[in-house]
């Protein structure tokens, strides 16, 4: 994905092995994204909240595309990885 | 065809995993989520497992703990299993794509929270609902929540949570707490923190954004009473994963995997063992998930020499 034009971005917490563990699949398959620390940045927080109605991370947005949490076939789906793992 | 079939990626499964491969037991383990590691993942701070004198986090230790497995030669498949057949000698594993077939097996499955079962906690999971403090506390800043449970999960989790929160309130079915006392004793000295003991949750109502409120019942005076809380984490337990292996393996009462007296991790099929939070026993910790791991491993080598196959 050298050609990436999807906008990723990953909103994720520091104690927060899923967002973890769904930063280092999307660094594993060269997926630029923008890491967007909720728990330091509180006006994330409530920004994500007011546009995913969520108060849970990870949340991933894909061109503006909520994705609740680590769904490996959304994601796949939508940023056309193959993963065989 | 393998020698084993491990069943599940937690400490557990990956223990069972080092301990196989080092036997030279062709191994493969099949872990249903894309990563290994199990309910390591939902813990932030590990405090209590030897070895590490600081803490060490789940994520770290369970990425350690895979690498470690895989350094021996073990296989990792990440494929959820959908069908297993345990009642011929050749034990065999089926996921949507593939199927294993071995000469042993181990159900390392674990265990997932426990959930509320009252209305509204579906309906409001992710938004208000949470079963992970270290993860979604800092949506919570200054603002008021209730944790449910009493265990130690559940008071690490609300001394974390109180962090963030303004109030904390512990809603606790008995007038004392499960959890450990040096945990017990950073709680009550956390002035955040307010006990509501003898108390079960009724419902949760978070309609409006708010007005959002929970219903509290509490059991030795039989009263009813509503508490406004932004939002609610539950840790009231474990619920095994053994779906798939019912009317095969023996359960226990609460499904989980029934074990005799002095046959521990084995299940009632000769070379199908079972180790971890999946097992009937007491205590579930890594510690003693890593420890079944081993032992089940251990049993699985020894049942394969002792039938020389």
């Amino acid at each position: 994905m050298n050609d990436q034009t999807a906008r990723v971005v990953v909103f994720s917490t520091p104690m927060c092995s899923w967002c973890r563990k769904t930063k280092d699949y999307l660094r594993k398959h060269n997926i630029r994204f923008k890491d967007v620390d909720v728990a330091r940045d509180q006006a994330a927080a409530r920004d994500m909240v007011r546009r995913t109605g969520q108060q849970g991370v990870p949340v991933i947005m894909i061109n503006n595309r909520p994705i609740i949490g680590f769904d490996k076939n959304k994601i796949d789906r939508l940023l056309g990885i193959k993963d065989r793992s | 065809m393998y020698d084993l079939i491990i069943i599940g990626g937690g400490p557990a499964g990956l223990t069972a995993g080092i301990y196989a491969a080092r036997y030279k037991l062709k191994t493969v383990l099949i872990e249903k989520a894309p990563f290994t590691g199990g309910q390591l993942l939902k813990t932030s701070h590990i405090e209590n497992y030897p070895g590490f004198d600081e803490q060490v986090l789940g994520y770290d230790l369970a990425t350690k703990m895979e690498n470690q497995a895989i350094r021996f030669g073990l296989e990792v498949k990440k494929e959820p299993v959908t069908k297993i057949e345990f009642s011929n000698e050749i034990k065999s594993v089926y996921t949507e794509e593939n199927e294993y077939h071995a000469k042993t097996a181990i159900i390392a499955t674990g265990s997932q929270p426990r959930m509320l079962g009252i209305p509204g906690e579906k309906e409001f999971y992710g938004r208000g609902v949470s079963y992970c403090g270290t993860c979604d506390a800092p949506f919570f800043k200054d603002k008021v929540v209730a944790v449910i449970g009493g265990g130690n999960t559940a008071i690490e989790e609300a001394l974390y949570i109180a962090k963030y929160a303004s109030r904390v309130y512990i809603i606790h079915r008995r007038d004392e707490l499960r959890a450990d006392k040096i945990c017990q004793e950073k709680a009550f000295a956390e002035e955040k923190m307010e006990f509501v003991w003898d108390s079960i949750i009724k419902s949760i109502d978070f309609q409006t954004s708010k007005d959002r409120k929970i219903t509290v019942f509490n059991k030795k005076t039989n009263e009813e009473s509503k508490i406004k809380v932004d939002g609610v984490f539950v840790f009231i337990g474990l619920n095994p994963n053994t779906e798939i292996f019912k009317g095969q393996i023996d359960l226990t009462k609460d499904r989980f995997i029934a074990q005799k007296p002095g046959e521990q991790m084995k299940t009632n099929i000769a070379g199908v063992f079972a180790a971890g939070d999946v097992r009937d026993k007491e205590l579930r910790q890594i510690v003693n998930a890593a420890g079944d791991g081993a032992v089940a491993a251990f049993e699985a080598n020894k049942y394969l020499t002792e039938h020389n196959i």
